[in-house]
């Protein structure tokens, strides 16, 4: 629960954590306005101060129908105990917190100089978020390239895992380890990869985003570095012992489990 | 976007364009109030019932990129409504 106290002056505020630029909590104090359809305002000098980054501009209307556009900020914000992602628009005026933060949530006042204000979270009963809006749509070229990426990685990693229980199956007389303790060993592997590589609010990520990316693709370019080797190998036809092989077949499960799961970590609605 | 050059008003003129062009007859009216938030730049968009969770997918996709918000079926992306007005001299 989130409270506050509502002042002389006869505003209803509360204090919110957002995340700064360096991941840590900053304690900002707003005022509840739900007549604001947005998440947040905050004034420049306070954006400042969190270093947040700008990522556009949207329009905002005021009561009296003029537009105005503003400068729009993304930042993670500590609500309900969790972080969730709001638009931030700076504004001239006092910071605001409006109704689409609000959504999901029991507001309580004691409209009294220095009564208590209470946020509470609504999540178990029916949310406000409209359900007659399907989220995740695309644009029509980013969601094909992101089919392609994703329909390439599976193929791969398909003649990957293949090519690993080939390596195993070659040796299998000698081998400690059987199938089952394969499958195990891989699903370590594709668990680890999707928790590290988890979307979450900025400044909350186990790897931010440019590292993810990273080791998405050097696990994929080892591992096949991996398989390369051991098919040159056995086409020249060398002693490949049974330990060999299967320290390739090992390291190559692992860092495809590892990449895939990584990769399939990603692109998930933080808010979801 | 850090260091882009659009002068005021460029941004949402090129936004509001793009979604007349290209977005608007896709989801209206069946979207009214999700968000299209758009790259004006490369003119992807993302839609979604919130503008954080689409300006995000849109960012982890096109990093740095310039976005405009625009709510389906609305004037603009946000409002102060309910808000105190003179009231009209025929009122």
């Amino acid at each position: 629960m989130i409270k506050g106290e509502v002042s002389g002056d006869q505003q209803a505020l509360v204090t919110i954590e957002i995340i700064d630029a360096y991941g840590r909590p900053c304690p900002v104090e707003v005022i509840l306005d739900t007549g604001f359809t947005g998440y947040l305002t905050l004034s420049a000098e306070t954006i400042r101060q969190l270093g947040l980054a700008p990522v556009g501009r949207r329009t905002f209307e005021l009561a009296n129908g003029e537009l105005f556009e503003f400068e729009a900020y993304l930042a993670a914000v500590s609500w309900h105990e969790q972080l969730t992602d709001a638009l931030v628009l700076r504004s001239g005026g006092d910071p605001l917190l409006g109704m689409t933060l609000l959504c999901g949530s029991r507001v309580t006042l004691d409209a009294v100089a220095q009564g208590e204000v209470s946020i509470e979270d609504l999540e178990s009963e029916a949310s406000m978020v409209t359900p007659d809006t399907p989220p995740i749509a695309r644009g029509r070229l980013g969601n094909l390239w992101s089919s392609v990426k994703r329909t390439l990685f599976a193929v791969a990693f398909i003649i990957a895992f293949i090519t690993g229980i080939a390596a195993f199956a070659h040796g299998v007389d000698s081998l400690p380890l059987d199938f089952g303790e394969i499958i195990t060993f891989m699903a370590i592997w594709l668990a680890l990869g999707v928790i590290l590589g988890q979307n979450k609010p900025q400044g909350t990520q186990v790897v931010p985003y440019l590292g993810r990316r990273i080791i998405s693709f050097a696990c994929t370019y080892v591992a096949f570095t991996a398989i390369a080797i051991v098919y040159v190998l056995q086409k020249d036809g060398a002693e490949v012992n049974n330990i060999a092989l299967e320290l390739s077949g090992l390291l190559l499960l692992s860092l495809l489990g590892f990449a895939l799961g990584f990769y399939a970590g990603q692109d998930k609605d933080p808010k979801q | 976007m850090s260091g882009h050059t659009y002068k005021p008003g460029e941004i949402a003129v090129r936004g509001e364009a793009i979604y007349r062009e290209r977005i608007q007859q896709l989801v209206e009216p069946a979207k009214k109030g999700s968000f299209v938030v758009i790259d004006v730049e490369t003119g992807d968009y993302e839609v979604d019932a919130g503008d954080a969770a689409a300006t995000r997918r849109l960012l982890d996709r096109n990093p740095g990129a310039v976005t405009y918000g625009i709510r389906v079926g609305y004037r603009a992306a946000y409002s102060h409504v309910g808000g105190f007005r003179a009231p009209r001299t025929d009122d």
